[in-house]
């Protein structure tokens, strides 16, 4: 017989049920509350003796006061569910508000429970009971909910740590990309200084840059080859790495520049390393020097002095030598005529006379070779030109004042230029005497001076233009070569020097000459000066 | 006249340029009184009384000394500034007549204190006449200083 006290006894288990520390209720089919624990009393603040026997819809009605109150619609649903399957039904938390006492007030208190409904069977399978099982999760809500806000503000927190870190981000970026520009505007300068100093390594010529005390700071390859030491060149003064250099003169004239501030040049004779040409620059620092080896340079002027010197010595003894013969000849064939005609055959009188005319043609072209020879020594001096006056000169030279004046001048405006005086002078000269030579039979002879422009007016292009009996263009580059003559001596006198020299004059002038023409239709010369450079 | 002393000291090379001249001057009856010295160093001897020309007096200066330039052993510039440095000399008139139209020649010329310059010229009638008027205003119509007593 079991003893109620027994663990196996009716009232035992009850008590033991009634006791256990979960909240418990047990249902039976229809829904009725037939057993319920302490602890469920005491959390739902009943009492059992008011509740055993009662629909649990009608003790846990939802609370009237919450329109969303969904409690007892869930419950009942999980409650059919666990009865139409037999199996356990486990609900979500549920906000199922408590009413309290009417001797309390009753009010509702706000409630969250976390409801499993569990079926017990009986030995045919069918759901005798529901043990309908709640956890008070209200204080577990409501720290969730104020975990939540809690979130929120660590969300809010977190948001504006994730901003700060996206303007941290982008200032990081701003400050890699002003980097990279820093890096980019570094590289283009160091490039540009590679590119520099490149250059300066490579030119033929030495470079060196110095500071004020004359300390280098730079020494490019030829630089350095030409050094006394490559060893601590940087750093060393220009007088002890280059003493050839440093010659009391040159020295001077350094200081002279450094303290103007100007730049200077100048040649030096080294001891080993020929002739060197020095410019100096003045720069921020100090002063850029530049070195050339001007020795083959100088080896040519050496050489085209030596050459000037022979040709001079040649005009001099062609100039002297030459013309002592011809005096002999032209004089001892004067005398034989003046003083043995009497009894001389006529034509032994024609050949002296021929004699005496070959020996002055000579003359002549000794004259004018000699003439045409000292244009190329003559230093080409250009100061302002009248050349209105120097044609009105050449005219009164080439047809003096008095003679009979057979030849019509006209002379157009001409501009001043910037030349050579006596030189533009002397082209005047040999184009006009060879228009009035040529116009010689035209039965009016007519001589125009003028000048155009074509391009820079400080170029004008001059011209002389006569009528008389031109020549075939065929011929027009042999017109200006020496001794190059388009007519037999009998016919036109001259030596074939005159438009050489023009020539000569007008390239030594930068200039060019040229000449159209055709025969018995005159001819124009043309020539500019080269302006004034 | 014809026999007086010699009035023209006359320096050049060249033979027919020496036969010329002469016949020049002697259409007017200066030929007999011309020296002739044929380069620079007798040239220097005959006017400074030395070597060859010991014997005479460098107080018988010549009249005129005509001189070519281009001269065998002694160039004519250097005779003519051995003449014009000496204070025995230096009154003595020298013509340069010379081939030599050279700017440079005629510069150092009168530099050295030529006294005229003369281009001969190719043209032997030219010639004649250039010689014989600088014969003739030299020799003749120009009165020299008188016998120099200084030093």
């Amino acid at each position: 017989m079991p003893d109620a006290n027994s663990p196996a006894s009716g009232p035992f288990f009850q008590a033991l049920f009634e006791s256990a520390p979960g909240l418990y209720l047990v249902l039976d089919p229809d829904l009725r509350i037939v057993a319920v624990s302490n602890a469920y009393l005491h959390a739902t603040m009943t009492r059992r003796e008011d509740i055993l026997g009662q629909g649990i819809f009608a003790v846990f009605p939802d609370n009237p006061d919450d329109p969303e109150a969904t409690g007892e619609a869930n419950l009942r649903a999980s409650l059919q569910r666990v009865l139409d399957t037999g199996a356990p039904d486990a609900m979500a938390v549920q906000k199922y508000d408590i009413r309290q006492p009417e001797n309390e007030g009753g009010r509702f208190e706000v409630r969250y429970w976390s409801p499993v409904n569990s079926p017990v069977l009986g030995t045919d399978g069918d759901v005798r009971y529901i043990i309908h099982r709640v956890e008070d999760v209200t204080e577990f809500v409501r720290l969730r909910d104020e975990g939540s806000e809690r979130a929120l503000a660590t969300a809010e927190l977190r948001q504006r740590a994730e901003a700060m870190e996206a303007e941290v981000f982008l200032r990081g970026q701003e400050l890699q990309e002003a980097n990279a520009r820093l890096r980019e505007a570094g590289e283009v300068r160091a490039a540009a200084e590679a590119q520099t100093r490149a250059i300066l390594e490579s030119i033929g010529d030495a470079f060196v840059a110095v500071d004020r005390e004359w300390r280098l700071v730079y020494a490019n390859e030829r630089a350095r080859s030409l050094a006394l030491s490559t060893e601590s060149l940087l750093g060393s003064t220009l007088w002890t790495s280059y003493p050839d250099l440093a010659d009391p003169t040159s020295k001077a004239r350094y200081e002279e520049a450094m303290a103007a501030s100007t730049p200077t040049s100048f040649e030096v004779e080294t001891s080993a390393r020929g002739w060197l040409e020095v410019r100096a620059y003045p720069t921020r620092d100090g002063f850029s020097l530049f070195f050339s080896d001007i020795t083959e340079r100088k080896q040519m002027e050496a050489d085209l002095e030596d050459a000037n010197r022979e040709l001079e010595t040649f005009s001099y003894s062609v100039s002297h030598d030459l013309r002592a013969p011809l005096r002999a000849i032209d004089g001892f064939a004067d005398l034989l005529v003046n003083r043995h005609l009497d009894g001389m055959a006529p034509e032994a009188v024609e050949f002296l006379g021929l004699i005496r005319e070959a020996a002055k043609r000579m003359s002549l072209l000794i004259d004018d070779l000699l003439e045409f020879s000292r244009l190329g020594r003559h230093d080409l001096q250009r100061s302002p030109c009248d050349v209105r006056a120097l044609v009105d000169e050449a005219i009164a030279i080439v047809q003096p004042p008095g003679a009979p004046g057979i030849v019509d001048f006209i002379v157009h405006d001409l501009p001043y230029c910037e030349a050579d005086v006596p030189l533009v002078r002397q082209v005047f000269v040999n184009l006009l005497s060879n228009a009035v030579k040529f116009t010689r039979r035209a039965p009016t002879a007519r001589v125009e001076v003028g000048a155009r422009v074509s391009g820079s007016p400080q170029d004008p292009v001059y011209f002389v233009r006569d009528n008389g009996i031109g020549f075939d263009m065929t011929y027009v580059e042999r017109i200006f070569g020496v001794f190059e003559r388009l007519h037999v001596q009998e016919e036109y006198e001259g030596t074939g020097v005159g438009l050489a020299t023009v020539r000569r004059v007008v390239e030594r002038h930068g200039g060019r000459v040229w000449a159209e023409s055709a025969p018995d239709a005159g001819a124009t010369f043309f020539f500019t000066l080269g302006g004034s450079e | 006249m014809n026999t007086g002393p010699v009035e023209i000291l006359f320096v050049e090379d060249d033979p027919a340029d020496v036969r010329l001249t002469l016949e020049s001057f002697g259409d007017n009856h200066l030929a007999n009184r011309v020296h002739v010295a044929r380069d620079g160093a007798e040239a220097l001897e005959y006017i400074f009384c030395t070597g060859r020309y010991a014997d005479r007096q460098i107080a018988d200066v010549p009249k005129l000394i005509l001189l070519d330039l281009k001269l065998p052993l002694v160039n004519g510039l250097d005779v003519l500034e051995a003449i014009k440095r000496d204070a025995r000399t230096r009154a003595i008139p020298v013509v340069v007549l010379t081939s030599s139209r050279e700017n440079p020649d005629i510069q150092r010329a009168y530099q050295l204190g030529v006294n005229s310059y003369i281009v001969k010229p190719v043209n032997f009638e030219q010639f004649r006449e250039a010689v014989l008027t600088v014969g003739l205003y030299w020799a003749v119509m120009n009165e020299p200083p008188g016998p120099d007593h200084g030093t």
